[in-house]
């Protein structure tokens, strides 16, 4: 969608009104296949850039790919701290990290009480354990501990289970005030439906994982109501945000996830570094994201922050989310204050 | 790491263990009765329950059929689905090596897998429907009603194979085939049509999982994988053809999954699952109830 | 016939290979490189499953264990693959022989001894995602540090594919050298008869123990190569169902028991999914698996000894104009 607006509104200027070009390659999950796409696209298809990947494992050694063939690389979606620890000066990230929905999750949990919330003293931790569950439970553990939260579970589960009663009810067994999740959608879904059984009067809360794909709602009905979740993208932000959002429902018929926002953002990040470029040499483009500096109000910016611009890491400055509440079948945002909801305790 | 599982925790483990269980045995029943007769070993058969779920998936969500009506479409359509995969693919290599009948059918599951992937999408789809959450308790426990029906399905539906193959010509017939396929020939029985009625039927109970499973489960394209390696397990536990063993089986691997998640930190517990079925393919292949064959 | 001339063929093979990087650019080359990877894969994978006809769905454990083990050789002591690659061979071997052991010991033929390859690989996935010094669920990425040989690591394809032409050749000779031996006589007197073969006096188990082994070893070692090429491992990529899976299709659809029949699979199949993906990955995804199973149940229809046992029957039937079926993929080519 990105590519179609910057087109129609006449290309790259610095650059004779270039058109951009989409070329799409899918890793179907696997690094080895993801290896194999990069090199497709740096060899075959000569891209100048490159936006992407879904998984963490898949980003990790695309990551190192793009960097030997020294093509900027802007990560959207994969949060894992890891990929922007390795010091490569062509991957850029977008996105949140693994460590950042952890740290608000918390966070919000020590602000609970002033939202008339319960006080958080202990939380329990649930989650799948692939990379993403083992990640942001390793930083919710973290930031728990300097906030002085005590952890009173840490209960892992394969996302593939059938069946989560047993951990759940583990769960339950422990007490937390808080339960802090990090799923995929058929656990999320199994999760709550479990914890309804059971009787837990817990708030759960997601770290933007199952919670977040519009069948959690819509499977569930009624015992959805009050998760917590967190997301990249809300209309709360801007003007600019609503008429995205329209925009992009009329075309996909979906609301704009925060996935779909970041490869948005990520094309223009990309426009704005050939503006500034002026070429598509790889090295020069690099340093040309590198120093990108995009101000709201000024250049296109969906991302909620003032501004966007990358440290020596390549990781984006700022990139705030948002925590929202499921009332009555929507989001309702609760955080950063002030916010327009209101939190509701079971 | 936290051992520290209490009354409450382990006694409701046991209860969803034999829901779970009841499960397992219900979407076991066709391999058993596949891999029992014709002794093939069906790779495939995961990848069919994953279109049983789709198909009551469907009924439910577009059709707004109830779950437990479905069942009236899913049974009949997975028979003749079974029948016609049987066709065309698995009656032509009966007589072939093991190694190609497991090749076979693992082609035939990837292929159905990833017509999914291409008609349904990767996403993982699931209903809202009022059973969802009826519950019913029982001292401590909880129990979803759902997965109650599902237990009870898994029952009527072992036992009504069981009658069926024991009382009934057809049924007879299968039996004759699946111990001597040349005897039965000779008694003038129509070996091929056998084999193709217990595929038929060997799909068919998937069609019923399909539907008891849709109200408290979800459907996606490789939603068969795991669930197909259970098969296995509980197929292999209760000793290929054993339907009573089946259910045994189906609620071994329950308990262990569910008992095994109290006990071992995160998916650990799967290993214990897999430690479960190596020691019975070594000490006992023959499955938990049958005697040692010489 | 000469009885050098299977020599002759795999060297002059081998040597007009070496020449493809003089016409390949890099993502052909890269492509070039998949093939030799699984092409060595399914070799050492027919050892087992085409010879001794014990159908091993788990060679993924021994890969896994080959990948693994170097990767974290590496990332934590900084060892060269080289050394990495010995303990990997050391510890494959024993995984291999300790598996074959128990399992042939109880006679598990068949199905049986599929599932329980099985079990063993997915349950490794399991326990490899539950340790955190081996990367968890993650896996382990390894530092490129530049074109070097001390650490098996090339700046461009062409380093890797000559590796990986090497490796081919030499697990090319070793089969067709072993096919002169005892060892693999008895094999295939395992496969085709095993209580016959026992009352000719083979020692049966410890036939398919070493069998196992040799497997077992030599995808370890194409395990070191992926992870060389790939730097990076993770419990689905190396160990697993898929992958084990993946190696064997090429064995299959090539030829079960042949020298060459893992080489022509691996070199016909590797590149039609990799074209497939890049023509429709994204149009209609699953194609590329999709055509893999349409591959695969088309050969197992009307090739079951895969495609050198289709040419070798072609062959004869063109050689005699008569109808005598062929009844051994063997026949063309075991003298």
């Amino acid at each position: 969608m990105a590519v179609e607006e910057i087109n129609a509104a006449g290309g790259i200027k610095s650059m004779g009104g270039a058109k951009l070009t989409l070329v799409e390659a899918d890793s179907q999950g696997k690094p080895d296949v993801g290896i194999s796409e990069i090199t497709r696209l740096c060899q075959q298809d000569n891209v100048t850039a490159i936006l992407g990947t879904y998984q963490s494992s898949v980003a990790l050694p695309a990551t190192q790919t793009a960097e030997r063939f020294q093509t900027p690389m802007l990560i959207t979606t994969a949060v894992a701290d890891a990929i922007t620890q390795k010091g490569y000066k062509y991957i850029f990230r977008i996105c949140d990290l693994a460590s950042w929905y952890a740290r608000d999750q918390i966070t919000f949990c020590k602000a609970m009480e002033s939202m008339g919330g319960p006080k958080v003293t202990t939380v329990a931790l649930l989650h799948e354990d692939t990379d993403f569950g083992q990640s942001t439970s390793a930083g919710q553990l973290k930031y728990a501990a300097e906030q002085g939260i005590k952890v009173v579970a840490n209960v892992a589960y394969a996302a593939s289970s059938a069946d989560l009663t047993t951990q759940v009810s583990k769960v339950k067994a422990a007490n937390p005030d808080v339960v802090l999740t990090t799923t995929y959608l058929n656990d999320s879904i199994l999760i709550a439906q479990e914890a309804k059984t059971l009787g837990m009067t817990q708030l759960f809360f997601d770290a933007a994982g199952g919670t977040v794909d519009p069948q959690f709602i819509k499977t569930l009905g009624a015992t959805a109501e009050n998760w917590l979740t967190e997301i990249e993208f809300s209309t709360d932000s801007s003007q600019l945000a609503i008429d995205l959002n329209a925009a992009y429902k009329a075309k996909y018929g979906d609301n704009m996830t925060g996935n779909g926002m970041d490869g948005y953002q990520g094309v223009y990040v990309l426009a704005k570094a050939l503006e500034d470029a002026g070429t598509t040499d790889k090295a020069k483009l690099r340093d040309a994201i590198a120093n990108v500096k995009m101000v709201a109000g000024t250049d296109r910016v969906v991302i909620p922050t003032k501004e966007i611009t990358f440290t020596s890491d390549g990781e984006i400055t700022s990139a705030p989310l948002y925590v929202v509440q499921i009332q009555k079948g929507v989001f309702q945002t609760l955080f950063p204050l002030p916010a327009p909801g209101k939190l509701i305790v079971p | 790491m936290n051992f520290n599982f209490s009354g409450a925790v382990l006694s409701q483990a046991i209860a969803s263990g034999i829901m779970l269980g009841g499960l397992f045995a219900l979407i076991s029943i066709g391999l058993t009765l596949i891999w029992g007769v014709m002794k093939i070993i069906n790779f495939a058969q995961g990848e069919f329950l994953m279109v049983g779920l789709y198909l009551a998936y469907f009924l439910v969500a577009w059709g707004h059929i109830d779950p437990y009506i479905t069942i009236l479409v899913t049974v009949p359509f997975m028979f003749f689905f079974g029948i016609g995969i049987f066709r065309a693919t698995i009656s032509p290599i009966l007589k072939d090596p093991v190694m190609n009948q497991i090749m076979l059918t693992l082609g035939v599951s990837l292929i159905l897998q990833n017509l999914a992937l291409m008609l349904f999408s990767a996403n993982v789809q699931s209903v809202h429907t009022r059973y969802a959450t009826w519950n019913i308790h029982i001292g401590p426990v909880v129990i979803s009603a759902p997965q109650l029906i599902a237990l009870f399905g898994s029952v009527i539906c072992t036992l009504a194979v069981w009658y069926f193959l024991k009382t009934t010509d057809s049924g007879r017939a299968i039996r004759a085939s699946a111990q001597n396929p040349t005897a039965a020939t000779l008694m003038g029985i129509d070996v091929p049509r056998t084999y193709l009625l217990a595929f038929g039927l060997g799909s068919a109970t998937l069609g019923l999982a399909g539907s008891l499973m849709i109200p408290f489960y979800y459907t996606q394209p490789t939603v068969g994988v795991f669930l197909g390696l259970i098969m296995f397990i509980v197929v292999v536990l209760g000793g290929m053809g054993n339907l009573v063993g089946c259910f045994v089986g189906g609620l071994v691997i329950g308990l262990a999954e569910t008992v095994g998640a109290a006990v071992f930190p995160g998916s650990l517990a799967r290993v214990f699952t897999f430690s479960i079925f190596i020691i019975f393919l070594l000490f006992r292949p023959q499955g938990v109830l049958s005697k040692r064959q010489t | 016939m000469s009885l050098k001339m299977p020599y002759i063929r795999i060297l002059v093979v081998g040597a007009l290979i070496c020449l493809l990087p003089l016409v390949l650019d890099t993502f052909y080359m890269h492509i070039a490189v998949l093939v030799l990877i699984w092409a060595f894969l399914a070799c050492a994978w027919n050892i087992i499953g085409g010879y001794a006809g014990q159908h091993s769905l788990g060679n993924g454990l021994y890969m896994g264990i080959g990948a693994y083990t170097v990767a974290y050789l590496v990332n934590r002591f900084a060892l060269t693959p080289w050394v990495g690659l010995l303990v990997a061979i050391a510890l494959s071997a024993a995984a291999a022989a300790f598996i074959g052991w128990i399992v042939f010991r109880y006679a598990l033929k068949g199905a049986y001894f599929a599932l329980v390859t099985i079990a063993l690989t997915e349950a490794a996935v399991y326990v490899v995602s539950n340790i955190p010094a081996l990367g968890g669920a993650g896996g382990m990425q390894m530092e490129y540090r530049g074109n070097s040989l001390a650490y098996m690591q090339f700046a461009g394809q062409s380093g890797y594919f000559y590796m990986g032409v090497l490796m081919v050749v030499f697990i090319l000779l070793l089969t067709q050298w072993y096919k002169s031996k005892r060892f693999f006589y008895q094999l295939i007197a395992v496969r085709e008869n095993e209580d016959a073969a026992e009352a000719l006096g083979v020692d049966t188990v410890k036939a398919k123990i070493k069998a196992n082994v040799m497997s077992g070893v030599l995808c370890a070692v194409g395990g070191v190569f992926y992870a060389q090429y790939f730097l990076y491992v993770g419990p689905r990529s190396v160990f697993g169902e898929v992958v084990s899976v993946q190696i064997l299709i090429y064995a299959i659809v090539g030829g079960l028991g042949t020298t060459w029949g893992p080489v022509v699979g691996a070199v016909l199949l590797v590149p039609l999914s990799e074209i497939a993906r890049g023509q429709l990955g994204n149009s209609l995804p699953g194609s590329q698996l999709l055509l893999s199973g349409v591959v695969m149940v088309l050969t197992m229809l009307f090739m079951p000894f895969g495609i050198i046992g289709a040419v070798a029957r072609l062959r004869q039937r063109w050689q005699h104009r008569s109808a005598t079926p062929l009844v051994d993929s063997q026949g063309g080519e075991a003298s």
